[in-house]
């Protein structure tokens, strides 16, 4: 019995004590300052080059697909925290890469863009990259190998190598256009995406590397592949072929991360991947723009060379042309975006209800008969339900504050600028670009009004006088006219309470008494159940500065 | 919709200083001159910016948030992350319980990201190149019966659109297979098929012949069979093909070698016809397939008729002659939708001596297994001459490709065709899965009860 009460102890105890002892360990080997309040989380130290190494792609499928959902059903610990919520416990860990103000730092996976200080429309049309278009000639240099879209690796006239994927059969510009607002957005965002640009091309226009072609070191791809793969290919009236031409990255290709481990080998990645704010947050962008296939292998890890052999890891998100109505052989599939691939809470309704369940992608009338834009809609569309293609861990660890803060950036875009990400598409079809137009602008105010009643939208908190003056979102992008706010005023110095209302975004702070010196303010929307923002206050002096923010 | 303009300079600068957002990035920005510089390159053509929807820039985000320059040096946000301490302790027991589990789903993980690329991947349809091949192959059968071997296939031999294959598989039970399949026209109007096979089975289940035999006189023999022969198909598409064709048929019942107890230690000798008498036949036939359905891998509405006829000559003295068939007519129609179906099948096999042959072999009478069993029945549990089966299932979409089944079932057999009863006639109901992977190919997982118990079923059919 003894032996039995030790056993458990062990099981219990010796984990923790492994990962504090691991901990302390790694904590003293590296030692970088830690900042709270800082704006850039220094993650591009110099390191050697990690190993080439991705999760196995079929694996990794089996994982987010099956046996990650099956495990979730049976995480009893996760169960015994649900019962216990009421008592303070904690059941979904906050994100851990969040500064003092509730902001993502800047970092090799994230730069703060449109929500911090809106994107020029010609900035925004531009991307990443300067260069619009791969010039012609083209030399094929590569088939292209994995996805589904037929394609090849080009070297341009000015010596650039670019992926070529054309659009599926009798869909030209589906894939491509979504592929290329969706980049336009999310890069604006700020994540990291490779430069794609939507294309035409004729057969004159194409030609095989003389290598390929004798198969000389190793591949060989002939004119008859070439037809084979051209066969597959969208075209126009013109007969040219519609496709999507990406820009290869600088650097060394290392592979696909994995949301549920660190980079073997990068000793900047400290954060798990499911655990960073702007994978989390991620989910309210995907959700805006329906970009349904976000498997660990749309991610990609680039090493890039700085000096003597040093570098660092740049994490890019790729491949965001299955999205919007779009899928890489066609129109999405009805149910893409509302349910995974194997979804088990619906497959359980339908099961039980013996088939009579409708499901909102049947309600849905998603077929706009736009051949450009394929399958896409916005009144069915909930942003809270949004599900792709597999179970993303990152998506499944989203908490409200991390919501919030996605909707931030999905709200940050005004209708001018999704017009031009729109525009950037030259759709041949009028209709495309008006249907789409309207429906990211419906869709992003269905964003902002989800999660900004859920988290209450009030933002940007700063100090001008004697003055806390801050932004109701919801107001400033007219979701909502001007309202009043409830304060929760609690100063350190005595730990007293009191209670104001604001009939504006501004807090007088001159009538605090000088001897305090710290306040803590609970605001909330008046009359709102929204969960409040949380804003410390610290004075220096005579001035009162921000030092710390949390939304919900 | 109140929309952001810019800010002028000065009002800008004092925003930046007195904004704390931008104190920790001032110390660093202190240290680096250069950073400074580029900012301050970046400020100067500030004037560029868009208008944000978010109100008057009172607030100003702290320039190191933008530009391309920032210094490789400096603070981490946070430490190093870790599953919170108590997490882990709450957790450890629950891991080493259930480690067996997460062994086992690791190493399909791993299994399934080897084979994956080789058998999962997409590929291009190209024209099958030529050329010989050796692969593993799996013989599908009863869980005991699933036997593995090597395949060797050859594909345009002699010609683009012809096939060879030999394999060979062995069981855990011992039962031994092996095919030869030569195909010409493979995917033409015309084709021919020649086919040879050999099925060495040595725990083949008899339990008495007629509708009312016992559960309890479960026994096995051994039974050889050995068959070759030569079709020619018209038509394509296997849902609307006319087959002719002819061959050979021998099989050779003697005493089973696994499972017990055997069919001589159950049946009194003489009373099973043919019980060690081999016998060999000649036959010659038609079959076909002819569908009007609206989809052929998971059709809800349409209909369906197979066709097997055949003439059998023994051939040897002793040997029976025979006529064989098989019906079966399909018909599905839709639930107020495509996603729910109900579905109904209907076969009617036998095998009828001609001339002067009064019995026939019992391993040759129309027996309840493959595509003829009962649900809620053992395989081969009923034998006779004739057999009748009738099921009607309802169907209902759960997953892509995957659906529920509830099913009712009755079937039946009799030595003549007026013997058959419908009161007589065995029922089972139950449900299960269904996975369409083709159009001649499906996966069933059943569960059926019948007064027999519950029986289970997992079967790769080419059908229903």
């Amino acid at each position: 019995m003894r032996r039995a009460w030790l056993c458990l102890v062990w099981c219990i105890l010796g984990p923790a004590c492994v990962n504090a002892t691991m901990s302390i360990a790694q904590a003293a080997a590296v030692d970088p300052k830690i900042d709270e309040r800082t704006w850039v989380d220094h993650d591009r130290r110099p390191i050697p080059q990690p190993a080439e190494w991705e999760p196995s792609f079929w694996g990794q499928q089996f994982r987010q697909g099956f046996s990650d959902p099956v495990a979730h059903i049976f995480d009893i610990p996760d169960k015994l925290l649900w019962f216990t919520q009421g008592l303070g416990a904690r059941r979904h860990r906050e994100a851990v890469n969040v500064n003092a103000f509730d902001e993502v730092p800047r970092s090799s996976w994230f730069t703060n863009r449109n929500h911090m200080r809106a994107v020029p429309i010609a900035q925004l049309r531009q991307g990443p990259d300067s260069v619009l278009q791969p010039a012609k000639p083209w030399t094929i240099k590569k088939a292209k190998q994995g996805g589904r879209n037929a394609g090849f690796q080009i070297k341009d006239a000015d010596g650039k190598r670019w992926l070529v994927k054309l659009d599926a059969r009798g869909h030209a510009q589906l894939s491509s256009g979504a592929d290329m607002i969706s980049r336009t957005l999310i890069h604006a965002s700020g994540y990291n995406v490779p430069h794609n640009e939507p294309v035409r091309f004729s057969r004159a226009d194409l030609s095989i590397d003389p290598e390929l072609l004798s198969g000389a070191k190793g591949d060989k791809f002939t004119e008859a592949d070439l037809e084979s793969v051209l066969v597959r290919g969208a075209v126009f009236p013109d007969g040219r072929y519609s496709a999507t031409a990406s820009l290869f990255l600088s650097g060394k290709v290392l592979g696909a991360p994995s949301m549920n481990r660190l980079r073997p080998g990068d000793s900047n990645d400290w954060y798990t991947h499911r655990h960073r704010r702007e994978l989390r947050g991620l989910f309210v962008v995907c959700a805006w723009l329906n970009d349904w296939d976000t498997k660990d292998h749309q991610f990609l890890d680039i090493f890039t060379e700085t000096r003597d052999s040093l570098g660092h890891v740049e994490h890019y998100m790729l491949d965001v042309g299955a999205s919007l109505g779009a899928a890489a052989m066609g129109p999405k599939d009805p149910w893409s975006g509302f349910e995974h691939a194997i979804d088990f809470p619906w497959t359980a309704r339908r099961l039980l209800t013996l088939g009579f369940v409708q499901e909102p992608w049947r309600r849905a009338n998603q077929n706009t008969g736009i051949p450009s834009v394929g399958n896409f809609e916005s009144k069915e569309f909930q942003p809270g339900s949004f599900r792709p293609l597999l179970q993303q861990p990152a998506f499944r660890e989203l908490t409200d504050r991390d919501g919030y803060w996605g909707a931030k950036i999905v709200a940050s875009f005004s209708d001018a600028q999704i017009a031009a990400a729109v525009e950037a598409a030259h759709y041949d079809d009028p209709r495309a670009s008006e249907f789409l137009t309207r429906t990211l602008i419906e869709r992003r105010d269905k964003t902002a009004r989800y999660w900004f009643a859920r988290v209450a939208p009030l933002d940007f908190f700063a100090v001008e006088g004697s003055t806390l003056r801050f932004h109701d979102l919801a107001v400033d992008i007219g979701l909502e006219g001007a309202r009043a706010y409830d304060v929760e005023l609690k100063s350190t110095r005595g730990g007293t309470s009191q209670k104001l209302r604001l009939d504006g975004a501004e807090l007088p702070l001159g009538k605090f008494d000088k001897d305090t010196p710290r306040l803590e303010l609970e605001i909330r929307v008046a009359g709102n159940r929204a969960r409040a923002a949380y804003v410390e206050l610290t004075r220096t002096g005579s001035t009162w500065t921000v030092t710390r923010v949390r939304h919900g | 919709m109140p929309q952001a303009g810019c800010g002028t300079y000065p009002r800008k600068v004092i925003s930046h200083l007195f904004n704390p957002y931008n104190w920790g990035d001032a110390i660093d920005l202190a240290r680096r001159p250069l950073i400074l510089f580029l900012l301050f390159c970046l400020w100067s053509i500030g004037s560029a910016r868009a208008d944000g929807r978010f109100g008057t820039p009172d607030w100003v985000a702290p320039d190191s948030l933008h530009g391309n320059a920032f210094a490789l040096d400096g603070p981490r946000v946070a430490p190093r992350d870790h599953e919170r301490g108590w997490e882990t302790a709450l957790r450890a027991p629950f891991r080493v319980v259930t480690l067996p589990v997460r062994l086992l789903a690791s190493g399909l993980e791993m299994g399934i990201g080897f084979l994956g690329p080789r058998y999962l991947d997409p590929k291009v349809k190209a024209p099958p190149r030529g050329g010989f091949k050796l692969t593993p192959n799996i013989a599908y059968g009863a869980p005991k019966d699933m036997g593995i071997g090597p395949a060797l296939s050859w594909s345009g031999l002699p010609e683009v659109d012809a096939h060879f294959k030999l394999a060979g598989s062995w069981s855990a039970s011992d039962r031994r297979r092996a095919s030869l399949n030569a195909e010409l026209g493979e995917r033409r109007p015309l084709a021919l098929q020649l086919r040879a096979t050999y099925d060495y089975e040595p725990n083949r289940r008899y339990f008495g012949i007629g509708n009312d035999t016992q559960e309890s006189q479960r026994s096995y023999f051994l039974l050889e069979r050995v068959s070759a022969d030569a079709t020619v198909r018209l038509g394509a598409s296997p849902l609307r093909q006319l087959r002719l064709g002819g061959g050979s048929s021998s099989m050779s019942p003697r005493r089973g070698t696994q499972d017990s107890p055997f069919l001589e230690d159950v049946f009194a000798p003489g009373i099973t016809p043919f019980e060690r008498e081999a016998t060999g036949a000649l036959w010659y036939g038609v079959s076909g397939d002819l569908a009007a359905l609206d989809q052929g891998r998971d059709p809800s509405r349409g209909l369906h008729a197979r066709v097997d006829l055949r003439r059998a000559m023994g051939m040897e003295g002793d040997d029976p002659d025979f006529d064989q068939w098989r019906l079966e007519g399909r018909a599905y129609l839709p639930v107020f939708a495509k996603r729910r179906v109900i579905a109904l099948r209907a076969v009617y096999a036998g095998v009828e001596p001609k001339g002067d042959s009064p019995t026939l072999p019992f391993y040759r009478l129309a027996a309840s297994e493959g595509g003829n069993r009962f649900a809620g029945f053992a395989s081969e549990r009923f034998r006779d001459r004739q057999l009748l089966l009738g099921r009607l299932e309802y169907r209902w979409a759960i997953l892509y490709r995957l659906n529920a089944i509830a099913l009712y079932e009755l079937g039946e057999v009799a030595p003549h065709k007026r013997a058959f009863r419908l009161k007589s006639a065995h029922r089972s109901y139950g449900g299960g899965l269904r996975f369409g992977l083709n159009e001649t190919r499906t996966l069933r997982c059943e569960l059926a009860r019948s007064d027999e118990g519950l029986h289970a079923v997992v079967a790769l059919r080419g059908d229903f």
